[in-house]
């Protein structure tokens, strides 16, 4: 019996004893540099922690989410990117002209650019990507892009680089297609392809990007190189790793033990560490994003009581609720974010915190004893402290407010159907940089309006808002079209919230680099590590 | 023997077409599908049709199933909707990295087991016994995210001497300590989950034998304790025991899901929990067969290493 008890613990022993000659250092003290032999604190890598697998499929035109875009960034280029204020970035695209009739975009591009396997890269590569867009048997996330109600988008080669692109119809909206998730795929690789989902990764990507995908690891890591030949300008680190930790807490203790270099997260957890000490920073940006309340106006169909509800409520304190410092978001009175070029709150109802006037309007309305129900994502934190502080500020005037939190994706189906049990919901979105984008959410008919509401005016003034090209004119019709949402009094803007990432010091070269919405590092190539 | 055993299983076939039924019809019947968590606001209704289509929920719930039913059979894993990745390249490298983890720390565990508990039984009511049962009782309450969570902070932030993320650092695959750096805390988690219900098991198993008439006929005979223990005791203690290995087959698969997805372990544990919480059926349906099946086959070992160490159930039976 004894013997059977110290044999096993004997084996027990031998075993940390073996970990004791693996590592090259004893048990260092705490903080010290004993990570040393970690990946992380390697002079030549970046680690990156995600939450979520990609998957290696590494294919834009399929891939969904953000781990997938995040991924495409690194190895593939679009034609050109967006900036915040609305200013164009060009890869690999160098110009465009726009026709007479304002319906066909030629694009002039790039002729010194060549895939990282050697090939050059032509426009031919450019139509091949987009058609594959086109293509429904791919199911493509950017379909409705290039084919929409009105017909589908005309591409024509001019020469090895220069293509057209015509629509059938004039929109200034139609240029930011041609942007954000428009990587281009070489068409030598996928052209033989039948079909882009069981694609099988051969080991390594080919692309335009700055970094080559070399290594993948299910469940575990994608390990990307750098890309000699990146048109912009080689890349400063040789190694970055996507680190795949799905456990939030685990993420927390792996950045400050020196495990990974870059961690996104939320104010709650930068709360709980010690970021000095671990050589961390915290770094926060406007991503675009727009948290609000809306109204399923089809239950609430009385506008005095919509009113009534959003003057009782109290952003202020609800922002100081869940986020505690201004430091992680932004004030926002309208539908669209506040870094948005067209942002104009100046004309806009803010419906500031007014007791007496909600009262006021409820009595207008006739209405007593306003009994409502407010669905919201349960996973939300942010959410859930909104939803109590709304419970509390409502009882206030004397209305019920009961919460009604779902599971994530369950709640979003629910909230696409019109007969939810929801008088009011709580959401988040992030759109594009044209204020058009957001028309299938406030448009009579558009496709997301989960307020289902109809008003002709809003409607109109979408219209009217792509029928002109000229820059003033459209800031003059989406500052009367914020006004217009708000007046309407279906939506609330609560807050605008910021991205978070906690990014280890020995990383630089941000100021270059960017930190841009979804995909957190807008152009990897500048990093540098000390 | 072998006519026993293909009876079992033959009876075992339809019950696990059943299992696949029921879960395929508990999955149509939740009021959304994969398809809607990769929705973006914006995409037209026509580019919706076509995703669902591309997914086959755009027919009915059993032209589906047998769609999926013909391909399983045919050999084909198929493709998960939500990552695109074929299933069965995904399950050939997660597996094993289960595997690696679970056999050693379920044996460690059977074997730690079997020791402690036929301590706690053989001194039923002394301090050995009270020592040992009332670990098991602790260990038992205790969760193991917390206890995983406890050794991540005290050996991997404070002290720095194991590592916290995964199963290799990346780019040390063939490093054994490298491994063993990132193994050991996951393994000991395990230990803990593993022993003390194995451990009560033995001792209630051991205390029913001691109590047995046999023993106590060995005692008026004057045999020293040991042989007692070993030469008679020790063989009927195991019987049950052994049945519960044969049990345990399905959890070298699924037995470590919260622990691989505290410590990013790149096993089925997480792959299997996305799959769910996505709605990913067939990722979800391939999981639940194979699942199934071993359970199936851990019943039909258990009976067979019965009738192996005991004879008299072979006549039985």
């Amino acid at each position: 019996m004894k013997r059977i008890l110290s044999l096993v613990l004997a084996a027990m022993m031998a075993a940390t004893l073996l970990a004791g000659c693996g590592s090259k250092q004893a048990a260092g003290s705490a903080g010290s540099s004993a990570a040393a032999q970690t990946t992380a604190a390697k002079s030549d890598t970046f680690t990156y922690a995600i939450a979520g697998d990609p998957g290696s499929n590494c294919n834009p035109i399929i891939s969904t989410g953000r781990w997938g875009l995040m991924t495409s960034n690194m190895v593939y280029s679009p034609l050109f990117k967006l900036a915040a204020d609305g200013s164009i970035e060009w890869y690999l695209a160098k110009s465009y002209d726009l026709s007479e009739d304002k319906k066909t975009y030629t694009f002039h591009l790039r002729d010194d650019v060549k895939w990282s396997d050697g090939e050059k890269f032509t426009a031919d590569d450019v139509l091949f990507t987009i058609q594959s867009i086109m293509n429904p048997d791919n199911a493509s996330e950017m379909y409705s892009e290039f084919v929409t109600e009105a017909g589908s988008a005309q591409l024509a080669k001019v020469d090895d680089y220069t293509f057209s692109c015509t629509f059938p119809n004039a929109s200034p909206a139609y240029l930011e297609s041609f942007a954000y998730q428009l990587y281009i795929i070489p068409q030598h690789i996928f052209k033989d392809v039948k079909d882009f989902n069981t694609y099988e990764f051969p080991g390594t990507s080919v692309g335009t990007g700055p970094y080559v995908l070399t290594d993948y690891s299910a469940g575990s890591y994608l390990k990307f190189e750098a890309n000699p030949d990146y048109f912009m300008g080689a890349p400063k680190i040789q190694n970055i790793i996507y680190r795949i930790i799905t456990s939030q807490d685990t993420a927390m203790l792996a950045i400050q033990s020196g495990e990974v270099d870059a961690w996104a997260t939320t104010p709650d957890y930068i709360k709980q560490m010690d970021l000095e000490g671990s050589n961390l920073t915290a770094h926060s940006y406007n991503q675009g994003n727009v948290a609000y309340m809306a109204f399923n106006c089809k239950r609430v169909p009385d506008q005095k009581v919509r009113q009534a509800v959003m003057f009782a409520l109290d952003r202020e304190q609800m922002n100081t609720a869940v986020f505690q410092s201004k430091d992680y978001y932004s004030d926002v009175y309208t539908f669209l974010p506040p870094n948005n070029p067209y942002y104009d709150d100046s004309t806009a109802e803010k419906y500031n915190t007014d007791a007496e006037k909600s009262k006021a309007l409820l009595k207008e309305a006739g209405v007593t004893n306003l009994t409502l129900t407010l669905g919201y994502d349960s996973s939300d934190t942010m959410e859930e402290t909104q939803g109590l502080l709304m419970k509390e500020q409502l009882a206030a005037v004397g209305i019920t407010l009961n919460l009604s939190p779902m599971e994530s994706t369950a709640y979003y189906a629910a909230l696409k159907k019109s007969d939810n049990t929801f008088d009011m919901y709580l959401g988040g979105y992030i759109m594009g940089s044209d204020p058009n984008t957001y028309a299938s959410l406030y448009m009579s008919n558009g496709t997301s309006n989960w307020m289902y509401y109809s008003d002709a005016a809003i409607d109109d003034l979408f219209t009217k808002g792509i029928s002109t090209f000229d820059d003033a004119e459209r800031k003059t019709v989406y500052t009367e079209l914020q006004k217009a949402v708000q007046d309407y009094a279906c939506f609330y803007p609560i807050v605008s919230r910021n991205y978070v990432v906690v990014i280890n010091n020995r990383v630089g070269g941000l100021d270059q680099c960017k930190l841009v919405p979804i995909y957190v590092l807008g152009d990897p190539a500048y990093l540098t590590l000390s | 023997m072998a006519k026993y055993i293909l009876k079992r299983i033959l009876i075992a076939i339809p019950l696990i077409f059943v299992i696949s039924i029921l879960c395929f019809m508990l999955m149509r019947a939740c009021p959304y599908d994969a398809v809607d968590a990769m929705i973006k606001p914006g995409m037209s209704q026509d580019a919706i049709a076509l995703m669902r289509a591309k997914y086959g929920y755009d027919r009915p719930a059993a032209v589906q199933y047998f769609a999926w039913l013909g391909s399983i059979l045919s050999g084909r894993m198929g493709y998960s909707i939500v990552s695109k990745q074929s299933i069965a390249l995904d399950l050939a490298t997660r597996i094993p990295n289960t595997l690696k983890l679970m056999l050693p720390s379920y044996l460690t565990a059977y074997v730690l087991a079997i020791v402690l508990g036929l301590i706690a039984g053989s001194h039923k009511g002394r301090r050995a016994d009270k020592i040992i049962d009332g670990l098991a009782s602790v260990g038992i309450a205790t969760p193991t995210f917390w206890v995983s969570m406890l050794m991540m902070y005290v050996f991997s932030y404070r002290l720095h001497v194991f590592l916290s993320v995964g199963m290799h650092t990346v780019g040390m695959e063939g490093d054994f300590g490298d491994f063993l750096r990132h193994f050991l805390m996951p393994y000991i988690v395990l230990i803990i989950a593993f022993t003390p219900d194995l451990v009560r098991y033995v001792r209630s198993s051991t205390i029913t034998q001691y109590s047995e008439d046999y023993v106590m006929v060995q005692r008026a005979f004057g045999a020293k304790k040991s042989e007692i223990m070993f030469h008679h005791v020790l063989k009927n203690v195991l019987l049950p025991v052994l049945t519960k290995l044969g049990m345990a087959l399905p959890m070298l698969i699924t037995g470590a899901i919260i622990t691989e997805t505290i410590f990013s372990w790149p096993g089925v544990g997480p792959y299997f929990v996305t799959a769910v919480s996505g709605l990913d059926y067939p990722v979800v349906m391939m999981i639940l067969l194979l699942s199934s099946t071993l359970v199936v086959l851990g019943n039909l070992l258990a009976d067979i290493l019965c009738c192996l160490t005991d004879p008299r159930i072979k006549d039985m039976g």
